[in-house]
């Protein structure tokens, strides 16, 4: 097998990023991503891209933790390069605030962070209804840039990419050697991968270029972060529900919570209102499958079910998609040289 | 009572406004006006970037700290009001940079969560070892004064452009005390060979990307000489120019080269930004604030004149506190011109 043929079904962080792994670590593979939706149509374009992970109930934390620190490293050396400001990645600080202490005082990723410690008296004032908090610095990923320049990168390695809607992965077994399932919510439907579901999110993009902090309430619900160009001011956390279309009590209520962290963006202009679906489940899903019909095999390799952690670990279970995929590959050789014989 | 401010940068404007605040009410013939030759946005003040942040040691002259802590508890009292966004105002987090240890800051107790930096954090920034971590607010020159000038006209406060060529100048028209808030300028009104410019320049860039102000320092050049990066809500600003003694105004290309390639070693993706503007202006440098009264004879008259000049590179950053200061010596100069009643006792 010289060049072993690779489809990546879904374009938003999973795919590029599992994509740009493959072409990275096995130069000799074709990779090809297919997907019905790209930049900025995606899951991902919908997300602020914080680096602030979700904890997986059933993944273990040291290789949550495996999969942040690969990812924060990442994009810790695009920051700080040239490349910045067209991959959209770039520092933040701020403060995630807790009306009442929380139980875990310091999280998993709290050694990966920059800074990271407990918030001040002085700093609490600025939070009246909030009684504990913590400070650090983390970098966030914007988008559509950091998918286009994830898009920049896969065309220079002659990677193809093709707007297709995949009904099957068995559709792809004459055209690919293997297939790549980061498909995000759309597992549900094309693997039928019940233990997958939305959490619906609802958020607003707003003007408010005096923003430089991040503030985050720890229970998750309500949070303020700056982009490049808009604040990504949130949210809700609907599980179960499969609705796409704005709500607008919604987007008056997390203006008003939002306002209520960040008495400022009364001044904010612009507001866009966005809907994306998380694609939950109990642990992400990196795991090799062999798909099998009348003796013909399709090796798969799945990575999706980030939730609400994609762009936190993205890197990390892009680069065990990857390694998943070399496994795939020696197969394939030694079953194609046991053929030989 | 007629009460004249010369200069209309934020030292100017901002002690209009905490006099007018103080004393209109307890002064009903005061009169206040603002003279100056230059207005926003062509002050001196218009050209800060407006980061609140003193020198690295104040040299033992506590009562600067005290009016920049004053200044900095003034401003966070106003970040949740509604006024914050037009005047300009924001919390502001960032890096200072050094190469060999240095001492804490006067202001470390001020700021918000000052810290030293990590060896994680100082891997950002080869070529310094140590530096600190702190929140601090940003008040830019370009919203600030056009909100202190609304405030001002809305309290009826008058404003005249033109050059003051004398103290005498305005005593002879009948102003009983002058506020002499004339910055860079204030040797044309009075010989002060104390006073002498401390030259900048800046490039100011579209780099949204920037939410970190982050100076660097070269103790042995003295402060401001090493690149600076201080993101505004509109443009970022780069920086690292002060020349003791040099008056020009004009932008040097030898100074640009040093600024754009320093900032864009320090910040790599700035060779990315765009160049919106560039400009120079005078730091009123002076080895300490002159914030005092000067009585001057006049014929058989006694003029006082207030002092409020000489703010350096942190004009800003001590604003406030220097207002208060200057309101509370026209309170003294009041009182002993009788327009002011000594504290109301019972009336008989």
């Amino acid at each position: 097998m010289a060049s072993p043929k690779v489809a990546v079904v879904g374009a938003g962080v999973i795919g590029l990023s599992t994509a740009l792994c493959i072409t990275e670590t096995f130069p000799s593979c074709s990779v090809t991503v297919l997907s019905d939706q790209f930049s900025p149509n995606t899951t991902s374009d919908v997300a602020a891209g914080m680096l602030i992970p979700h904890t997986y109930p059933d993944t273990p934390i040291h290789r949550q933790k495996q999969w942040f620190k690969e990812t924060f490293t990442y994009l810790f050396a695009i920051s700080n390069s040239v490349e910045a400001s067209e991959a959209g990645i770039h520092l933040v600080s701020g403060w995630q605030v807790y009306k009442s202490t929380p139980k875990e005082e310091l999280p998993f990723w709290s050694d990966i962070v920059l800074g990271f410690r407990a918030m001040s008296e002085a700093e609490l004032q600025k939070f009246p209804q909030h009684r504990f908090g913590q400070a650090f610095t983390t970098l966030k990923c914007d988008c559509p840039p950091y998918l286009l320049w994830l898009e920049k990168r896969l065309k220079a390695t002659g990677t193809q990419m093709y707007t297709r809607k995949v009904a099957d992965l068995w559709e792809l077994r004459s055209e690919y050697d293997i297939v790549v399932n980061c498909t995000g919510m759309g597992a549900h439907q094309l693997v039928g991968d019940k233990q997958l579901f939305p959490v619906r999110g609802q958020v607003l993009k707003v003007h408010a270029p005096w923003v430089k902090h991040f503030v985050r309430d720890g229970d998750g619900l309500t949070y303020i972060y700056p982009g490049i160009h808009r604040v990504t001011l949130g949210g809700t956390r609907e599980k179960g529900s499969w609705s796409l279309s704005p709500d607008a009590g919604t987007t008056r209520d997390i203006f008003d919570r939002c306002c209520s962290l960040e008495p400022s963006l009364q001044g904010a202009r612009d507001i866009e209102v966005k809907v994306g679906l998380r694609p939950s489940r109990q642990c992400v899903r990196v795991q090799r499958e062999v798909l099998s019909q009348g003796g013909v095999k399709l090796p798969v390799v799945h990575n999706y079910g980030h939730g609400a952690g994609g762009f936190s670990v993205h890197r990390g279970t892009a680069n065990e998609a990857a390694h998943l995929v070399g496994e795939c590959i020696s197969a394939l050789q030694g079953s194609s040289s046991r053929a030989k014989l | 009572m007629r009460v004249a401010v010369i200069g209309a940068g934020v030292i100017g404007l901002s002690s209009a406004l905490c006099i007018h605040e103080q004393f209109h009410g307890l002064v009903p013939s005061l009169e206040l006006e603002v003279y100056a030759d230059h207005f926003t946005p062509h002050t001196t003040s218009d050209g800060a970037a407006g980061l609140w942040q003193p020198y690295l040691s104040d040299h033992g002259n506590l009562q600067e700290t005290l009016w920049n802590k004053e200044t900095f508890d003034y401003l966070l009292g106003h970040l949740h009001s509604a006024a914050a966004k037009e005047m300009g105002l924001f919390l502001l987090s960032g890096y200072n940079l050094f190469t060999e240890p240095v001492p804490d800051p006067s202001w470390k107790n001020i700021v918000l969560g000052f810290r030293n930096l990590t060896p994680k954090e100082l891997e950002l920034f080869p070529g310094y070892s140590y530096g600190w971590f702190n929140t601090a607010l940003m008040l830019e020159g370009r919203s600030y004064l056009p909100w202190l000038t609304n405030r001002l006209t809305q309290r009826g406060v008058k404003f005249f452009h033109k050059k003051v060529e004398s103290f005498q100048e305005l005593f002879s028209q009948g102003v009983d005390v002058v506020l002499n808030c004339s910055g860079i300028r204030a040797g044309d009104l009075q010989p002060d060979p104390q006073l002498q410019p401390a030259r900048g320049q800046v490039i100011k860039v579209l780099a949204p990307w920037v939410k970190h102000f982050i100076i660097t320092h070269d103790l042995k050049s003295g402060i401001y000489t090493s690149p600076y990066v201080i993101p505004g809500s509109e443009f970022t600003v780069l920086g690292g120019i002060c020349q003791h003694g040099n008056w020009s105004e004009e932008n040097s290309a030898k100074d640009h080269k040093f600024i754009w390639d320093s900032c864009c070693q320090l910040l790599p993706a700035l060779q990315k930004a765009k160049i919106i503007e560039e400009w120079s202006g005078l730091r009123p440098a002076r080895p300490s604030v002159r914030l005092e009264r000067e009585s001057i004879r006049l014929g058989n008259l006694q003029a006082e004149v207030i002092h409020n000049y000489g703010h350096s590179g942190f004009g800003i950053t001590i604003h406030w506190g220097c207002a208060m200061a200057a309101a509370r010596l026209l309170g003294s100069i009041l009182q002993e011109k009788k327009q002011l009643a000594t504290p109301p006792g019972p009336r008989l």
